[in-house]
């Protein structure tokens, strides 16, 4: 008996372009994990709805025009607007200062408090101190765990330049963290 | 303080971030996208353009793809409510023997060409220039990448059944657009069609047709049989696709069944779809 096989998740991509059944179910696989990225970069959940909307609804215009074949190239791609948008949405000074003035808001916590609950905003407030782009690079890769292959293919870099990348921005960040929480991190 | 990659990925990993989503925000995207798709859809003259993207990028359904490229172009132009149209419908869906070529003239004077032979609406050939060789039996569907001499399956029979068919063959075929009924108003609502009745013959009816400013050609339509002979188009804009014309050949003569036998080079590698492989390796395809 010949066994039934669902469409992939790469004929969806392809469907997508002028379905709109397809285009909901690739919004349902990816919207938890672009809103994740979003809470990641934008440390503010309200922010990171706000730049949510924003990704999808640039994805509904451009999907019709989106040049891959595959759900990896969808992903890239997805990746790819989501990283421009949340840098957008930081490189407004006012917004950025907000964000700082709120990670550092957060740092004043009890100690009552888990040390993890402590430790986010933190470490958020180091991070949102590096260029966009190593933002970026620092989310993509230790918060959504993507490898250094896919995170060049969406940044659009060269991977070894990636990997040193990745090395000179925790070098900056440990000094960051060292500077600001001393021993305590 | 971490020291390397390892130890402030474990920092990461601590961390208690909540990502929570909220469902209200969800569903209410959800639907504002989707509504700006299907705006984006209406006021798009772009959805051939589509077609032409879906045919040169898609290696799964290039096939599909094509043909209803080709096929939609003659579905589209004689919209419903035209007399023409059921004769044209009628006649395709009848067609036992279908062989399409592709010629695709780009700007730097390249000519592509791309085949496919169809043959009781259930087997299919296509010689692809970026995707090989797809030969469909009906049953098994084989793959050959020339480029990489790599032969694989890529569907199995219930696949094809299932929602090959569903998706692509109806409408390619005519038989309805129920798979499309959206897609199919808007093009046909987008395509102007005009018998050039200075150009037809005795035995062709002549069509200009036009969509949007994004093409415009002609087609070819043998009265007796009301069956599509030939189709050339260009783009009215000379935008990124470097395509200078496109032009699409029918022809209806029996196609040899030889046509859709299985065959491996004994040079290529030999990769079986991994949900299929089971499958394959009982038909064994290779005769």
């Amino acid at each position: 008996m010949a066994k039934i096989v669902e469409l992939t998740n790469d004929d969806l991509v392809l469907r997508a372009r002028t379905q709109a059944d397809a285009l909901g179910q690739l919004y349902e696989l990816y919207y938890e994990r672009i809103f994740r990225f979003c809470v990641h970069r934008l440390f503010d959940r309200e922010i990171a709805e706000d730049v949510t909307s924003t990704i999808f609804l640039e994805i509904a215009k451009k999907i019709r025009n989106f040049p891959g074949d595959s759900e990896q190239d969808f992903a890239n791609w997805l990746y790819a607007i989501a990283a421009n948008h949340a840098n957008a949405y930081i490189r407004k000074n006012s917004r950025r200062k907000k964000l700082l003035e709120e990670a550092a808001r957060s740092t004043k916590t009890t100690m009552e408090e888990k040390s993890s609950e402590r430790d986010w905003p933190r470490l958020y407030a180091a991070i949102i101190k590096l260029k966009p782009q190593h933002q970026t690079i620092i989310t993509l890769r230790f918060f959504e765990n993507m490898s250094y292959e896919q995170i060049a293919k969406i940044l659009k870099i060269k991977e070894p330049t990636l990997r040193v990348t990745v090395h000179r921005i925790l070098n900056n960040l440990r000094d960051e963290l060292k500077n600001v929480f001393e021993t305590e991190v | 303080m971490f020291k390397d990659e390892n130890e402030f990925k474990n920092i990461v990993k601590k961390l208690n971030i909540d990502t929570k989503t909220n469902p209200a925000h969800r569903e209410k995207l959800k639907e504002k996208m989707l509504s700006v798709f299907n705006e984006t859809s209406q006021n798009s003259g772009t959805t051939k353009l589509v077609l032409w993207r879906i045919i040169m990028k898609s290696p799964l359904t290039k096939l599909a793809a094509a043909i209803i490229f080709a096929a939609s172009l003659i579905y589209f132009i004689f919209p419903t409510k035209q007399p023409v149209w059921a004769d044209i419908v009628g006649a395709i869906n009848n067609a036992d023997n279908i062989h399409v070529v592709m010629k695709i003239t780009r700007f730097n004077s390249q000519i592509d060409v791309e085949n496919f032979w169809i043959k009781n609406k259930s087997m299919f050939r296509a010689e692809q220039i970026d995707d090989g060789i797809t030969i469909d039996d009906g049953i098994n569907c084989l793959n050959l990448d020339v480029k990489y001499k790599e032969a694989k399956f890529i569907y199995s029979n219930s696949t094809r059944t299932d929602n090959m068919k569903a998706i692509f063959l109806k409408f390619v075929f005519l038989f309805n657009s129920e798979t499309a009924p959206d897609l199919a108003e808007d093009l046909a609502e987008d395509y102007k069609t005009t018998e050039l009745t200075e150009e037809s013959t005795d035995t062709e009816r002549v069509f200009k047709i036009t969509f949007h400013d994004d093409w415009t050609g002609k087609v070819w339509i043998n009265k007796k049989t009301n069956l599509p002979r030939n189709i050339i188009i260009t783009p009215i804009k000379k935008d990124d696709q470097s395509v200078l014309s496109l032009e699409i050949i029918y022809d209806y003569q029996p196609i040899s069944l030889e046509k859709f036998r299985f065959y491996i080079p004994k040079d290529y590698k030999f990769l079986p779809r991994l949900e299929d492989m089971d499958e394959s390796k009982e038909v064994n395809p290779i005769k």
